[in-house]
């Protein structure tokens, strides 16, 4: 009879559920305004920055002498040439945006993703394993975390000569005891839950039920702080290379351009202002779609 | 007259993922001084039906017909400041858990003195506290003047849920809703509650509706049962006769597949799942899990029959036209 | 003479034994809590399961019944090693697994195994339930290939789900159906015994009753033994065959079901047994607020007598001096008792 019974069940169950996944999460984006905006901005970021060599009207490093300092083009004295002006060399303000996009989402997303997986494996090896592992490497975090951040970044870019590489892996050695300490809590809960004691029951091995049971259960909280992370990275690295610390030219960075505008920003306030547009505009969409996805991740699904 | 009567109440709650139709027609009434269970299980609407009459269904959550008449007033037509004046005033509620229901940082005693302040403004705050004292006198709490200063966690379970007792009975309403105030507690814990709780009741004169799934808790308690299953009431009867001649194939099958602690018989379990909100069946909603269910009870709702004033039930077995037809 | 006592108590279990399956001997499992003090910390424990002896004989349901916090989850926990026993003895099939390196205990896992409470934490969210069932498979290397997907079918079809479903996800299912694929990758690597750890408290009424019929129907086709783990006083006397009462980290009481219902010995089981409501509206037992004892306070205090005495209406002089043993009043019945409630009347009426 129970037979029959579960039979039952299925049959009720089959015309419920068919939907997929991915068309709920598609719907649930159509939905929300802020999400999809967040996701159109970055779209436009990613496709700007690979394409930015076919999109870019001229050589972002190359002077035009006779035009330094041209204002946009709607501002009497400004040309259609250059459509946002030019800086103090004569450089095209636009192309050198575009190609700031790429070091912004270069440095942006890989160094989220050095942080990201040095901090996962410290979570979740130390929430998972407890006791003296977790003592050990709670304290090396917190050791991290004592440090200013911005200082430790300083004299290692000082000592270092800053490249592009060496910013990545700087900021990434700063900011990943953040995803230390939040996937850390997030596995002391998981590992209480039975489905956890269930395969330690089974015999399952500590490396399998951590692959299995615990990773996929903190990728949704990952998601989330990586997003977000991106946004603040970003920042980051603008405020290094407006302190001369991050790019360094002839490389093109929205920070550097920050910089190269300060001197100017009373008199010819297009240099300093369209790259912190950029960087506005970049880390709000950024954020946006970090909050759509925490909103959606976070339940289950 | 009736204390509460209500009428053909339909709640709808409008979700991100579409509309859910969680209470269908439901009528029922409670005199001065009964006790009405409510029985049913997860996703029937039983706590639905509670918040509707509190008006308590957040910004998700909305009659949308029907009627809801207390003292001879409708309460659907009342503001949001008149309903405050009737929560916890004439009408009030306990939870099932009476841990998350009480604010952490303030002290219990003081929690139920804010209640009496809240309502009785004519009270004096040194007034308030004895009231709240011989509350908590009243609900059994040994030592009442020393634990009205303590914080909740200080507490045992038990402890906490005569807190509560004492909060929703502290402006002597003319109801009280008890939403599986049991449920969180220990069986030995639970007796010394449900004994507080028909102290109450005979004491008072409170009206009493009693949501549970457990159906010790309705044989020990109530005068009257309602049973719910999907949004619906499908059978109404005094607590004996339920007992004793289950109509509904629905309450049939509770009984039987409940193990009860003096009888030792087979249970036999009701088939099948208790269904979603979202996804009701058509025709009777039961029909999917009944051994009864016949070719109309797919594609029509049952219509009530009536025995008597106080029996009900919602199903075709009892329907004459149906049977001769 | 409370060792002497003990003594009988042991040799009783030798007798009474036919064919355990599991014996557990004076099992504690304490967790140490930190007291507040900066230095001169002085560790203080939990007992959570203190000294608790019993056996489970082959194909049988042994039953543990107590209230929140009377240590028997613990117990279930400390038997299949999910938290490590303090102290004692646990002999599965002639091996003392209490003690074993945990690399030698593997081999045992599975032939225990456990169904846990909550359908909903209990699979793995991210996980399809082929995959779930498989799991205990994959990693005991029992089945590959077109076997494995054989088996899992088999095991879903065994505990009466729809094969169909092995690609869905647990959300995709309702309470009862996940407690069911639970179930089945509890019997998936052929346990012997399998412990069920409050299986249907948190599913729905008339979902129960399948769940508690489908463990029966189990035990019978597979040959299974249960320690079934509850506080619902009526299911534990649907599924049981004998039924051990927990107080306090301690079993107080352990007979046959008919005789613990029939024949209760310890003042503890009888207050549990009448603070369960009836089903008969018409024996209403309970009455209108009785004296309040104050209720347990989670077993940290060091009472140095029987841990009920404060709670107990027939509580003596003695019993707050001196803790009573487990002992074996009749056959197959034993007691925590000094003065169990029988005796009493006996006694009360000369």
């Amino acid at each position: 009879m129970s037979e029959a019974a579960a039979n039952l069940e299925q049959k009720e169950k089959k015309s419920s559920s068919s939907i997929s996944n991915l068309s709920i999460f598609v719907k649930l984006l159509l939905k929300s305004k802020t999400g999809m905006l967040g996701l159109i901005i970055l779209l436009i970021a990613t496709f700007v920055a690979i394409f930015a060599d076919l999109l870019a009207p001229y050589d972002p490093v190359e002077p035009h002498l006779s035009y330094i300092l041209t204002p946009p083009a709607w501002q009497e004295g400004g040309t259609s040439q250059f459509i946002l002006g030019t800086d103090n060399l004569g450089r095209d303000v636009l192309s050198r945006l575009i190609f700031g996009t790429r070091v912004s989402l270069i440095v942006g997303v890989l160094s989220v993703v050095v942080a990201g997986a040095i901090g996962l494996f410290f979570g979740v090896i130390s929430g998972y394993f407890g006791r003296w592992v977790d003592q050990v490497m709670m304290r090396i975090v917190d050791a991290f975390l004592s440090i200013p951040s911005i200082l430790f970044i300083m004299v290692i870019l000082t000592v270092f000569s800053p490249s592009l590489w060496m910013l990545i892996i700087v900021i990434g050695l700063t900011t990943w005891v953040n995803y230390a300490r939040i996937i850390r809590g997030e596995v002391l809960s998981l590992k209480e839950r039975e489905f956890v004691k269930a395969s330690q029951t089974i015999g399952t091995s500590h490396w399998i039920i951590i692959w299995r049971n615990l990773i996929p259960n903190v990728m949704s909280t990952f998601i989330v702080i990586s997003t977000l992370s991106v946004a603040t990275t970003i920042i980051l690295e603008a405020s290094l290379s407006f302190l001369g610390l991050g790019i360094q030219p002839p490389d093109i960075s929205w920070g550097g351009m920050l910089n190269d505008g300060r001197d100017y920003l009373a008199t010819h306030w297009w240099m300093g202002t369209f790259p912190g547009i950029a960087i506005t505009v970049t880390v709000l969409g950024i954020i946006f779609l970090g909050d759509w996805l925490r909103d959606v991740l976070d339940p289950r699904l | 007259m009736n204390l509460l009567e209500v009428k053909n109440l339909h709640t709808h709650f409008h979700t991100d993922r579409g509309l859910v139709p969680a209470l269908n027609g439901v009528s029922f009434s409670i005199k001065k001084g009964e006790v009405l269970g409510i029985v049913g299980e997860s996703g029937c609407g039983k706590s639905v039906t509670s918040l509707s009459i509190l008006q308590l269904l957040g910004n998700k959550g909305k009659i949308e017909k029907g009627s809801i008449q207390f003292k001879g007033q409708e309460l659907t037509t009342f503001t949001k400041k008149q309903m405050r004046k009737v929560r916890g005033d004439e009408i009030s509620m306990i939870f099932q858990e009476p841990l998350t229901s009480l604010n952490p940082l303030i002290r219990v005693g003081k929690q139920i003195a804010e209640t009496i302040l809240l309502h009785r403004e004519n009270y004096s705050k040194n007034q308030a506290k004895e009231h709240a004292i011989k509350m908590m006198k009243m609900v059994g709490i040994p030592q009442a003047e020393e634990k009205y200063s303590q914080y909740p966690h200080q507490l045992s379970g038990g402890m906490r849920q005569r807190i509560m007792i004492a909060i929703a009975l502290a402006c002597n309403p003319d109801l009280l809703i008890a939403d599986e105030p049991t449920t969180a507690l220990d069986v030995t814990i639970q007796e010394q509650i449900l004994g507080l709780m028909k102290k109450i009741a005979h004491e008072t004169g409170t009206s009493i509706i009693f949501i549970t799934h457990d159906l010790g808790v309705v044989a020990e308690m109530v005068d009257r049962v309602i049973v719910m299953y999907s949004g619906q009431v499908v059978e109404e009867n005094d607590v004996v006769s339920f007992f004793e001649a289950p109509k509904h194939p629905y309450s049939q099958g509770l009984i039987n597949s409940t193990p009860a602690i003096d009888q030792g018989q087979k249970l036999e379990a009701i088939r099948g799942n208790v269904p979603a909100p979202a996804n009701k069946p058509n025709g009777c909603p039961f029909h999917p899990r009944c051994p009864m269910a016949s070719d109309i009870c797919k594609t029509t709702v049952p219509k009530n029959t009536y025995f008597g004033k106080q029996e009900m039930v919602n199903c075709w077995l009892y329907d004459k036209e149906a049977k001769t037809s | 003479m409370s060792k002497i006592v003990e003594e009988t108590a042991k040799e009783a279990f030798g007798k009474v034994t036919d064919e355990p399956i599991l014996e557990v001997k004076n099992l504690k499992t304490y967790f140490p809590i930190s007291s507040g003090k900066w230095f001169n910390k002085e560790t203080k424990y939990l007992k959570a399961v203190d000294e608790v002896s019993f056996y489970v004989n082959q194909g049988e349901t042994l039953g543990i019944v107590g209230e929140s916090g009377c240590g028997k989850s613990t117990t279930g926990n400390s038997i299949i090693r999910l938290v490590e026993p303090t102290a004692g003895e646990v002999w599965f099939k002639g091996e003392n697994i209490a003690t074993m390196k945990s690399r030698e205990f593997k081999p045992f896992k599975k032939n225990i195994q456990m169904i846990f409470q909550d359908p909903f934490s209990s699979l793995n969210p991210r996980m399809h339930v082929f995959d779930i069932i498989a799991e205990p498979l994959r990693t005991n290397k029992m089945y590959q290939g077109k076997d494995l997907e054989q088996r899992v079918y088999e095991l879903m079809d065994t505990v009466g789900l729809d094969p169909d479903l092995a690609n869905r996800f647990p959300h995709q299912f309702s309470g009862g159906q996940r407690q069911r694929i639970g179930i089945a990758r509890a019997i998936a690597v052929k346990p012997e015994l399998i412990i069920c750890d409050e299986p249907v408290s948190a599913l729905d009424v008339s979902i129960q009753a399948q769940i508690l019929n489908l463990l029966n129907r189990l035990q019978r086709d597979l040959g299974l033994t249960y320690i079934f783990i509850a506080h619902g006083i009526p299911a534990v006397k649907y599924v049981s065959d004998r039924i051990a009462v927990m107080y306090m980290g301690e079993i107080v009481e352990m007979a046959d079901k008919d005789a613990l219902f029939k024949a209760t010995l310890h003042p503890y089981t009888r207050k549990l047994i009448s603070a369960v409501p009836s089903t008969d509206p018409k024996k209403r037992t309970i009455g209108e607020e009785q004296a309040i004892a104050d209720e347990l306070n989670q077993g940290e205090s060091d009472v140095v007598g029987c841990k009920f005495a404060d709670r107990c209406p027939l509580a003596r002089a003695h019993c707050r001096e001196v803790r009573p043993d487990l002992r074996q009043l009749r056959s197959g019945h034993f007691v925590k008792c000094h003065y169990p409630l029988e005796q009493e009347a006996l006694e009360e009426n000369v």
